[in-house]
């Protein structure tokens, strides 16, 4: 049976039509569902009200596994995505392993010349090692990318899964740690050009790398024993 | 490793509804005017029992004639157990009057 097209029904309508949309594609039958109660409610205002909480429904739905979903993307995107993730990180380690100053042109002379005997040459140093240390992290999470991208291997080492997440941020937290010692407020001033830089080179090689391990983190199995985070 | 949380008051009153006639499908509009939960909150909790194996639903043909079908629902085995044991272990004054009194 129609019901008359008043304009609660008509918005309503419009409401129930939302709902249909938003909500995921494993939960199409609630909608139907929902769609089929609607059409049993004779009062317009309680029809109004139904359909507000189905739209309601939807988007809570939507959101849902948008928070929960897989995540799962194909293997033609998810690879320049690691590439755009991680490249830069790899590139700096590869820098500070072997570059102008990398570590491997330390030796004495450098060493006392550079850093030792130099007003916060020790801390320079040691920042720099750690620099390089964190940023190892940068050709590994490219190496279990692309081996799970072109061999389906997941990532199952718990210790490694830590690291990819946790190497990135400390890189950045450190950073920005020794950047504020250095010049204070002025770090966070991004009208100049020397902070948007810096700022820049934190996006590139903290964050990024942090969203790109999350990401291929999610999609990768969990090992045995790890709480499932997609339960209700 | 699953985690085992306290159901919300809504899911208390829905849970108390259906276990007043466990074997009795009912439709998810009549379910919202016995528990006085709002559409926007009942079917996520229906969802959500669903997929824990809690509830059953079946389209059933309306006894009126040109009116669509309706999903109706009813609490499976593992269910009714479930609402015993969460109702039974929740202060019931605690939940909403409307199911208060149908209990």
């Amino acid at each position: 049976m129609s019901h008359p097209a008043t304009a609660a029904r008509r918005i309503a309508s419009a409401f129930m039509r939302g709902a249909a949309t938003l909500m995921p594609a494993a939960r199409i039958g609630w909608t139907k569902a929902m769609r089929s109660e609607f059409d049993h409610i004779e009062n317009d205002r309680h029809a109004f009200l139904w359909a507000a909480g189905c739209l309601l429904t939807g988007i809570k739905e939507r959101m849902n596994s948008m928070i929960h979903g897989d995540l799962k993307i194909s293997r033609w995107l998810l690879a320049p995505e690691m590439l755009l993730c991680f490249a830069p990180l790899t590139l700096l380690w590869l820098d500070g392993i072997e570059g102008r100053s990398g570590l491997l042109r330390l030796n004495g002379a450098v060493m006392h010349k550079h850093f030792i005997g130099v007003p916060g040459g020790t801390a320079f140093l040691v920042s720099m090692i750690a620099g390089v240390v964190l940023a190892t992290i940068g050709p590994i999470a490219l190496l279990a990318a692309f081996r799970m991208i072109l061999l389906r291997m997941p990532i199952k080492n718990a210790a490694l899964r830590v690291a990819l997440i946790a190497a990135p941020i400390l890189y950045g937290l450190m950073s920005v740690t020794l950047r504020a010692v250095e010049t204070g407020t002025a770090t966070f001033n991004l009208a100049s050009a020397d902070a948007f830089d810096f700022w820049s080179g934190i996006f590139l090689l903290s964050f990024l790398p942090a969203l790109g391990a999350a990401h291929l983190l999610r999609i990768s199995p969990r090992p045995p024993g790890w709480p499932d985070s997609t339960n209700h | 490793m699953k985690r085992d949380r306290k159901p919300s008051a809504q899911t208390l009153s829905l849970l108390g509804v259906l276990l007043q006639q466990p074997r009795t499908w009912c439709h998810g509009y009549d379910i919202c005017v016995a528990t006085r939960i709002k559409s926007g909150t009942l079917y996520p909790i229906l969802m959500r029992l669903s997929d824990r194996g809690l509830l059953e639903h079946k389209w059933q043909e309306s006894p009126e004639s040109g009116r669509p079908p309706r999903h109706v629902y009813r609490l499976t085995a593992s269910g009714t157990t479930y609402a015993r044991a969460q109702i039974a272990g929740n202060d019931w004054t605690s939940l909403p009057a409307a199911s208060r009194s149908r209990a």
